[in-house]
């Protein structure tokens, strides 16, 4: 295994990108994190608070690398090597380049049943990388409990 | 907002840079000599650790090497542009034209975040990378990003 991509959800605990570093360390892989800024959520965001989608977005992309930062001081500390990137736009579309780019061997992301129910956007996002993402999936459950 | 972090003596716009790691020299060597900083080494040790295991690839042809260090007093942001690409190891193996380099002292994690932002979300933008590409100074590089900044 060369290549780790762990996709960083808003919000999920930590057991993903403790497990993508993990990994990426066992098999000397290198760790690419990814964190998307859906511009559909932006727009849905910013219509039920009455907000502008620009400060939306900004909120979410500062969101977005203080995650990264963090996850890129984990992956330093512990010696992997390691890219962070930060998108706008369809995040299943992202996923794919990015897995198809970098030649990505295993895919990480926490599933978290507070993401919502049935149906929720978030679970439609997951069901959606199951069925269209083309490599293993490695799904940290419930912040692995 | 990225106007107060900015510095024209602190911006350079070149053809070619003979290395990475040449660059990253030259531009430290600089905030010296602004007397910015009172030595270079542990501002080289951070980004060189850090770059030997990571790469900002916030988007392509674009590097943000960075370093938090106590030898700094305030976030310092120096912007080279190397017109025919610089191999900078990324790990997608693409050359880059345009270097943010962003020192900040460790107490300054929320700043370096909005400046990282805000330089993400202007390298995004269509046109931006291409107009930086193509500023013949210092100067003209400083204006467009005041004035895309000041939308």
């Amino acid at each position: 295994m060369d290549n780790i991509l762990l996709f960083v959800i808003s919000g999920e605990k930590r057991s993903s990108w403790e497990r993508a570093i993990e990994l990426s360390k066992q098999f000397d892989a290198a760790l690419f994190a990814l964190y998307t800024i859906d511009d559909e959520q932006v727009k849905r965001i910013a219509n039920l608070r009455g907000r502008d989608e620009i400060d939306v977005s900004i909120e979410m992309e500062e969101e977005g690398w203080k995650y990264l930062y963090h996850i890129e001081d984990m992956a330093i500390n512990n010696e992997v090597k390691s890219a962070i990137f930060l998108e706008e736009g369809s995040p299943i579309n992202l996923l794919k380049k990015h897995i198809k780019d970098k030649d990505i061997d295993l895919l990480v992301f926490d599933y978290q049943k507070s993401s919502g129910g049935k149906g929720s956007k978030t679970e439609r996002m997951i069901r959606q990388i199951i069925e269209y993402v083309p490599c293993p999936i490695l799904i940290e459950k419930d912040g692995g409990k | 907002m990225l106007e107060k972090f900015m510095d024209k003596d602190l911006i350079f716009v070149q053809d070619e840079a003979d290395g990475k790691y040449e660059l990253l020299e030259q531009m430290v060597d600089k905030t010296l000599g602004k007397g910015l900083i009172m030595t270079r080494e542990p501002i080289l040790h951070e980004i060189k650790k850090r770059e030997e295991l990571e790469s900002t690839g916030v988007i392509e042809g674009v590097a943000l090497p960075h370093a938090r260090t106590e030898a700094v007093k305030d976030l310092i942001l120096e912007i080279s542009i190397i017109k025919n690409g610089l191999d900078f190891e990324a790990l997608d193996g693409k050359p880059v034209n345009i270097v943010f380099l962003i020192v900040a002292p460790e107490d300054a994690r929320k700043k370096y975040i909005k400046v990282l932002a805000r330089i993400s979300r202007m390298c995004r933008q269509e046109g931006f990378r291409d107009k930086l590409q193509s500023a013949e100074d210092a100067e003209e590089v400083y204006n467009i990003i005041k004035d895309l900044d000041s939308e």
